[in-house]
């Protein structure tokens, strides 16, 4: 049941949050934290929406969807050194060492699009064969086969790839310095896509959500899957299209992880779960503009609360998420935008 | 021939059975009404016909057409829709979402059927912005009929369409329901309010540890002794 709430608690929350951003620019590299908290809380924010989408519609929380992640992040980096190979050949002008940077770029870009759809794929596959016919199972059957496949992907990966560190064929970028009046910072131009990159796709998943027939009806099983077939939607079809968009955001999050932290192995997606959880439930479950809010905040907090404290290692910037989290549980378990549990 | 018939039907949640071999049947253009107490096994009956839950023996036909442990989407298609008792809207999304999901198997643009569902509901056109969840009980009951009544059914299954609303509403949602059966649309109704449920209804049947114990025109059965002294309260 809905209904307007005023949430003492969520309003501390909110003025923790705002309170904190705002402070933070102003302690010694507080901007720089917080622009490299905006570039991961853009990556996490696309792996939570995915989170979040298979939580609402197929009711599980999905422990393999880290590991979707990683296949997107080695798909793209077989199509990405794949493309520095073909492109010259297609395109000769791409051969010119001068254009080095627009040839690693357009590879890289078309990469995305085949991570994309090579991991959607990946992703309906493994819904198709297991979790198909786990509809009506106890959750926490599917909870641990959500382990199972992701013990399979990533071995799957290990077995294709090896183990070693990998990297996409992108050159390692200098910042530029940004200087915008009261706050200056570095960013690189990788930095920049990514951020721009992960801001489109949102915009295009909400207008998707809320204007096209099948967004809706996405829309509709995550409320009430039943009444969604009894109103005769083709439920099946959906779940399709759910496996497809989460899986294939995804896959551009891992490749964009691989883009701007430098060198990866296949932990990537194990190492990467543990924000997205904590960025899905900050911003309440099943809610997908919560997965978005709680992207950025983990992202931010993550760099910011570890900025002023001089002689921290970056290593326990993970722990913060799990504070985050455990703190956003005990104190409002159905996060920022989420609604409390219906009844019945 | 019956446009809805249900044979012999025995159905169950797991591995319980709750329906132990119904019979009955909705001929064109009919009011029926389901009655009987509580966990006789009404809505369980609508849930089977719809298939949300499968038969373990007998058959549902549809027009002649076998439509026993059919999906609820391909149902719909046939030309039935069903109302269920509780959450039979979508909260989340907004009224005139509602109604365009109600419209889903049409494939075509909604807003003309749409239209149409607001003449018989004008209270909800004011509402099509709002989301379903601000509804109050009446005008979610509204709501989750015009959605079932989008794809003109031949058949409509409302269970309990007057439960938990005020009296003047449930005399409005009979109202609306028989002016729906007057278009031409046949109408399978459980319901608690069994005395005016038969009094509407041009047959009913009372549906008792899930079997059919009694079946007849609807004023058969309200004048019927043992069926008043059993399930109608005296």
């Amino acid at each position: 049941m809905e209904y307007k709430e005023r949430d003492p608690v969520k309003l501390v929350i909110w003025a923790v949050i705002i309170g904190g951003l705002i402070l933070g620019l102003f302690v010694e590299n507080g901007p720089q934290a917080v622009v490299n908290g905006i570039r991961f809380g853009s990556i996490l924010m696309l792996g939570a929406i995915g989170i979040t989408l298979i939580f609402r519609i197929l009711n599980f929380a999905n422990f393999s969807h880290g590991d979707i992640l990683l296949v997107g992040a080695y798909t793209g980096l077989w199509a990405d050194w794949a493309m520095v190979e073909i492109l010259p050949r297609i395109v000769p002008a791409l051969g010119d060492p001068a254009n080095g940077a627009l040839l690693r770029w357009s590879a890289f870009g078309i990469a995305l699009v085949l991570a994309v759809v090579l991991t959607a794929l990946v992703a309906i596959i493994v819904d198709r064969i297991l979790y198909r016919h786990m509809r009506r199972s106890n959750v926490a059957v599917l909870i641990i086969a959500s382990f199972g496949v992701s013990l399979f992907l990533r071995n799957l990966v290990n077995a294709v790839w090896g183990v070693s560190n990998q990297r996409y064929a992108m050159r390692i970028q200098l910042p530029q310095t940004i200087d915008v009046g009261l706050f200056e910072f570095n960013i690189t131009t990788i930095g920049i896509v990514t951020i721009v990159v992960a801001v489109t796709l949102v915009t295009l998943l909400h207008l998707f959500l809320n204007h096209t027939r099948t967004g809706k009806a996405m829309r509709a099983m995550s409320d009430n899957m039943d009444l969604a077939r009894i109103t005769g939607i083709d439920t099946e079809h959906m779940i399709k299209w759910t496996w497809g968009i989460a899986a294939g955001l995804a896959a551009v999050a891992g490749m964009f992880m691989g883009l701007n932290f430098g060198a990866f192995t296949p932990n990537l997606g194990f190492r990467i779960l543990l924000p997205l959880f904590a960025a899905a439930i900050l911003g309440g479950v099943g809610s997908p503009y919560g997965a978005m809010l709680g992207g950025l905040v983990i992202g931010i907090a993550q760099n910011l609360l570890v900025a002023p404290v001089t002689g921290i290692a970056s290593g326990y910037k993970p722990a913060v998420a799990f504070v985050l989290m455990i703190a956003m549980l005990l104190i409002r378990p159905q996060g920022l935008l989420g609604q409390r549990e219906r009844k019945g | 021939m019956s446009q809805l018939r249900v044979e012999d039907l025995t159905a169950g949640y797991g591995e319980v059975d709750i329906l132990h071999g119904v019979q009955m049947h909705l001929d064109e253009g009919e009011i029926i009404s389901l009655i009987g107490p509580n966990g006789a096994g009404k809505s369980t009956v609508m849930k089977t016909i719809f298939g949300l839950l499968t038969p373990t023996q007998g058959r549902i036909l549809f027009e002649d057409m076998d439509i026993s442990g059919q999906a609820p989407d391909r149902i719909v298609r046939h030309g039935m829709c069903y109302v269920p008792q509780t959450e039979n809207i979508f909260p989340s999304l907004s009224v005139y979402e509602n109604l365009e999901m109600g419209a889903f198997v049409l494939e075509s643009d909604a807003g003309a059927k749409i239209d149409e569902v607001f003449e018989i509901f004008p209270d909800l056109k004011a509402f099509r912005r709002r989301k379903a969840g601000s509804l109050s009980g009446g005008q979610r009951q509204m709501l989750a009929m015009s959605r079932a009544l989008i794809l003109d059914p031949k058949v409509l299954l409302l269970d309990e369409p007057s439960a938990g609303l005020a009296p003047k509403l449930v005399d409005m949602i009979f109202d609306r329901i028989i002016a729906i059966n007057e278009t031409g649309v046949s109408i399978l109704m459980v319901e608690q309010n069994a005395k005016a449920a038969l009094g509407m209804s041009d047959r009913g049947y009372v549906l008792a540890t899930g079997r059919t114990r009694f079946e007849g025109t609807g004023q058969d059965l309200l004048h019927d002794p043992e069926v008043a002294r059993l399930y109608l309260g005296g």
